[in-house]
């Protein structure tokens, strides 16, 4: 069971904390307690994976901005990190380089950072454990629920 | 007064006290053994600068471009006192703070890469003033009359012989002595004067490659900006497995350039197969047309797993450390050259040719570092080794790939440690069935690194199961890639700088760097292609060169035999190794210098500030991975130069990114401060794929100089391409138009109704001779 709070790559975390394991109920009362979320929107999802990411931006009317289509990753970061979004949700992105990206809103920010990929980001500050593909369509559909 | 550049007097002390007494006016200059350096341009403002001279100038480009960090490490472990706690604003028990940590580790970085570059240049000095004595010249032909810009720039200086290049070396390493220094525990604290330091590691980095390609080129009579270089056999399926393969590995072109010699002298050029990986690859096919290029550092691990090399030659820098271990096991013999890698092997330079020899064949491994006797050892030694090793098979058979899939428990951990997350696992899943499908698409992406290798519980040999597919399903990895030919002549800059400078040409990008690619070495020949049909002008160095080389179209042509070697619209120029870096850096400068008539000498700021807002040029690392190429990006940022690396680069922890606003500038002919589009938007940015990167690279090349006419041009492309990867208008073009001038006229609709939905607004007024120095 420790392989899901390890990262995916288990060299990507920082050194001194590592992101809480969070589940889609948890998720969806961040989003509800928010007063100003934001979802950034990777280009690596699945077909299944899309279509209920798309649900649930729609289900709670969240912002989006699509990385890299619509702005560059670090770009988006560091504008997140001078903004007054209080809180961010990241899918999609590359696994590494997202790793990489979100130790700026860690170090230099207050805003709180999430992860609801498939895998354990350590350097968000909540992250879904890693899942296997059916665990992680059911978290995505549990996120619809309600 | 000086003499044999060793004694310097001051004439004063020889004048007698009564001469003094006279107050007499007295001016001489001796000088013995060296000829006056003639007064070829007034002395600028900045020759040889200190760490803090051009601080001015890193604080402008701060300022507009401040530093964002990426902590991947938030902690300080350099000293005795931590390791210390740095995250969410704690400071470490000497003081520093994490900005300022992150800072330092890039300067640690850009050090690392600047001493190697110095080290490297150093040597190859060393032994060609050995070799050819100090007064050796530095004639690059008629053709190329600023011989070295960057050292004309820094030092102040037009060297004319091997001997004057050692001065260079000196400053260099007096730089890097003090700039390393600073990283010590308790030094600098402040991280904008970290950067400013990288920044000036980047700029020796840049310097000290000057030095050692310019010493080689010369020496070696390497070509001297030829455009028609021969086209040179690129890739694993060119090397003749029939004969004696000899493999060069490394930087350094010193024992690969004996090792031609002596077959040239044996007339023996046919019978051995000598080959490289990396950058001493490319410098070897400088020297001769007959060495071949195996491909970039991502192929090394493969190449010596399927154990076609008889003999392995490593010199410096980028080599695999396990070297030694993965050469012996393939049966071959492995000799070490340079005392930067000795590898606990004996040194068995003090023996003759012969002695050594004997040595080898009972002991498969040793140091020479007396690179001449490497010429005849690495040769005959080859030719016995070969007949031994004839029949002997290294990697395994498509059968045993099975048998070794079917060990494979699918626990994971092998995509969990690939740097990119592989599929292995689902590789290995389909080759138990005897389907290759999955290793014949590791092959074409995965770059070797083995940390697939050291995870796994069942000690798999993923790479040499991966080789061995990619053999067997590859049937054509032959390829070419034009040898490098240096600098860029004086009447190319002449002809291509007026529509560089006002945007007629869309920009320079230049592909350089490692191969820790995402997605294996086609996106780069992909990249190139991309601006090559666009007329942009194409420059290439090192392992890019190479992957460049890796791709062909539907006729079975690559790049290099479908497009020109010349620096025009279109051209594809290969320049060389990674040393060769500084003519593309050089190219900028020459372009202010020759066609700008910008003075270069001692005059560092007004020549960056001339690339920075003229020079439509951007670097593209893409597979980014050593602290030299951090140094030579942040070298080139420092010449105002913008540089895109790929999404492992976010690993250096640092960019330099602009918030995407209006920029200041003066305009130097009415002296007022402006506010202007935001261009170069940033000076060293990451992107997460291949798609991003193209469209990044117009957007990169636009300056505030840019005439309409040149900024319409560039739109174009940065809107085209958007369309073309994302199918979409750029959502930020509102940011670069400044006028309607500016907007092409084959979309002028389209751009017009996107600008009328951001409520654009047309630039009153924008500087027409743009300067940061003010």
């Amino acid at each position: 069971m420790d392989e899901r709070f390890i990262a995916y790559i288990p060299t990507a975390g920082s050194n001194v904390a590592h992101a809480e394991i969070t589940s889609p109920k948890l998720v969806k009362m961040m989003i509800k307690r928010a007063k100003k979320p934001i979802l950034i929107l990777g280009e690596n999802l699945e077909d299944k994976e899309k279509e209920l990411i798309e649900k649930f931006i729609e289900k709670y009317n969240l912002e989006v901005i699509k990385t890299p289509e619509e702005m560059n990753l670090m770009a988006l970061i560091k504008f997140l990190a001078n903004s007054s979004y209080d809180l961010a949700l990241f899918v999609g992105i590359t696994y590494y380089y997202l790793a990489q990206a979100a130790t700026h809103l860690k170090q230099f920010s207050n805003v709180i950072t999430v992860s609801i990929d498939k895998y354990y980001q350590p350097n968000t500050l909540y992250s879904f454990p890693n899942l296997s593909m059916e665990e992680y369509l059911d978290y995505l559909n549990k996120l619809l629920e309600g | 007064m000086v003499m044999e550049n060793k004694i310097e007097i001051d004439a004063k002390k020889l004048l007698n006290p009564l001469v003094k007494m006279k107050n007499a006016n007295i001016s001489m200059k001796i000088k013995v053994g060296e000829e006056e350096e003639e007064d070829w341009e007034p002395m600028g403002p900045t020759p040889k600068p200190k760490v803090p001279t051009l601080r001015y100038w890193d604080f402008k480009l701060l300022e507009r471009y401040p530093p964002f960090y990426m902590p991947i490490c938030d902690m300080c472990c350099l000293c005795t006192f931590g390791k210390c706690d740095l995250s969410k604003g704690k400071k470490g028990a000497c003081g520093l703070n994490i900005k300022a940590q992150q800072a330092r580790v890039v300067l640690l970085a850009c050090c690392i890469g600047a001493a190697c570059h110095a080290g490297h240049s150093r040597h190859l000095v060393h032994h060609l003033i050995e070799k050819f004595g100090r007064n050796y010249p530095i004639d690059l032909g008629n053709e190329i009359e600023v011989e070295m810009p960057i050292a004309r720039t820094v030092m102040g200086m037009k060297p004319k012989t091997l001997g004057d290049l050692e001065k260079i070396l000196d400053y260099c390493e007096e730089q890097i002595t003090h700039l390393l220094s600073a990283t010590h525990t308790g030094q600098e604290g402040d991280y904008l004067d970290f950067e400013s330091k990288a920044l000036h590691a980047g700029m020796i980095d840049d310097l000290a490659r000057e030095v050692g390609d310019i010493a080689q080129i010369v020496a070696y009579n390497m070509p001297k900006g030829d455009e028609d270089t021969p086209l040179i056999d690129l890739g694993f399926g060119c090397i003749d497995k029939n004969k004696p393969v000899i493999l060069c590995i490394g930087h350094n072109v010193v024992p690969g350039g004996y090792i031609l010699e002596y077959l040239e002298e044996k007339n023996m050029e046919d019978e051995v197969e000598v080959c490289g990986i990396c950058c001493t690859a490319i410098d070897i096919t400088r020297v001769s047309d007959k060495a071949k290029v195996v491909g970039p550092l991502s192929r090394q691990l493969m190449f010596v797993r399927s154990g076609v090399a008889d003999v392995v030659v490593v010199d410096e820098q980028c080599i695999r450390t396990d070297i030694l271990e993965e050469v012996l096991k393939t049966g071959a013999v492995l000799i070490a050259t340079n005392e930067k890698m000795c590898l606990g092997l004996e040194d068995v330079s003090h023996m003759n040719e012969d002695e050594i020899i004997s040595y080898l064949l009972r002991n498969r491994a040793a140091l020479i570092l007396d690179e001449e006797k490497v010429g005849k050892v690495a040769v005959e030694v080859a030719k016995i080794v070969a007949k031994e090793r004839k029949d002997k098979k290294t990697l395994p058979n498509l059968d045993e790939v099975v048998e070794l899939a079917r060990q494979c428990t699918e626990c994971g951990w092998c995509n969990r440690n690939c740097p990119n997350a592989f599929k292995v696992k689902e590789a290995m899943a389909l080759a138990k069935q005897g389907n290759f499908d999955g290793f014949v698409d590791l092959y074409k992406r995965c770059y070797g690194c083995g940390r697939c290798e050291a995870i796994c519980p069942r000690n798999l040999p993923i790479v040499s199961m991966t080789t061995k597919v990619g053999e067997a399903y590859y049937k054509d990895l032959k390829f070419k890639i034009r040898a490098g030919r240096g600098p860029i002549k004086d009447v190319e800059i002449r002809s291509v700088g007026a529509p560089i400078v006002f945007g007629d040409i869309p920009g320079v990008v230049a592909l350089v760097g490692c191969s820790n690619h995402p997605n294996g070495e086609e996106e780069v020949a992909l990249i190139a292609k991309e601006f090559l049909e666009r007329k942009y002008i194409i420059v290439a160095t090192g392992c890019a060169a190479m992957a460049i080389g890796m791709w062909k179209d539907k006729d079975g042509k690559t790049l290099y035999e479908k497009y020109p070697g010349e620096f025009r619209a279109g051209g594809l120029v290969n320049c060389g190794s990674c040393l060769s870096n500084c003519h593309i850096s050089g190219a900028a400068i020459k372009i202010a210098n020759i066609f700008a008539k910008v003075p270069l000498r001692g005059n560092y700021a007004e020549v960056a500030d001339y690339i920075l807002n003229k020079v439509g040029a951007v670097g593209v690392a893409w597979g980014a991975m050593s602290q030299k190429a951090a140094a030579i990006a942040t070298g080139v940022n420092r010449w105002g130069i913008p540089v895109i690396v790929g999404p492992h680069g976010a690993k250096y922890r640092r960019l330099y990114l602009s918030n995407g606003e209006k920029f200041k500038a003066k305009d130097k002919k009415t002296g007022e401060i402006l506010e202007i589009d935001p261009v170069p938007e940033h000076l060293i940015v990451t992107a997460e794929n291949v798609k991003e990167c193209i469209c990044m690279i117009p957007k990169l090349c636009m300056r505030p100089n840019d005439t309409p006419k040149g900024r319409a041009n560039k739109i174009y492309h940065y809107v085209d391409v958007y369309e073309k990867y994302f199918g979409r208008m750029p959502p930020d073009l509102e940011k670069f138009v400044r006028t309607e001038k500016d907007i092409p006229f084959m979309m002028k609709d389209k751009i017009m109704a996107y600008l009328e939905e951001k409520g654009w607004k047309p630039l009153e007024k924008y500087p027409q001779d743009p300067t940061i120095l003010y």
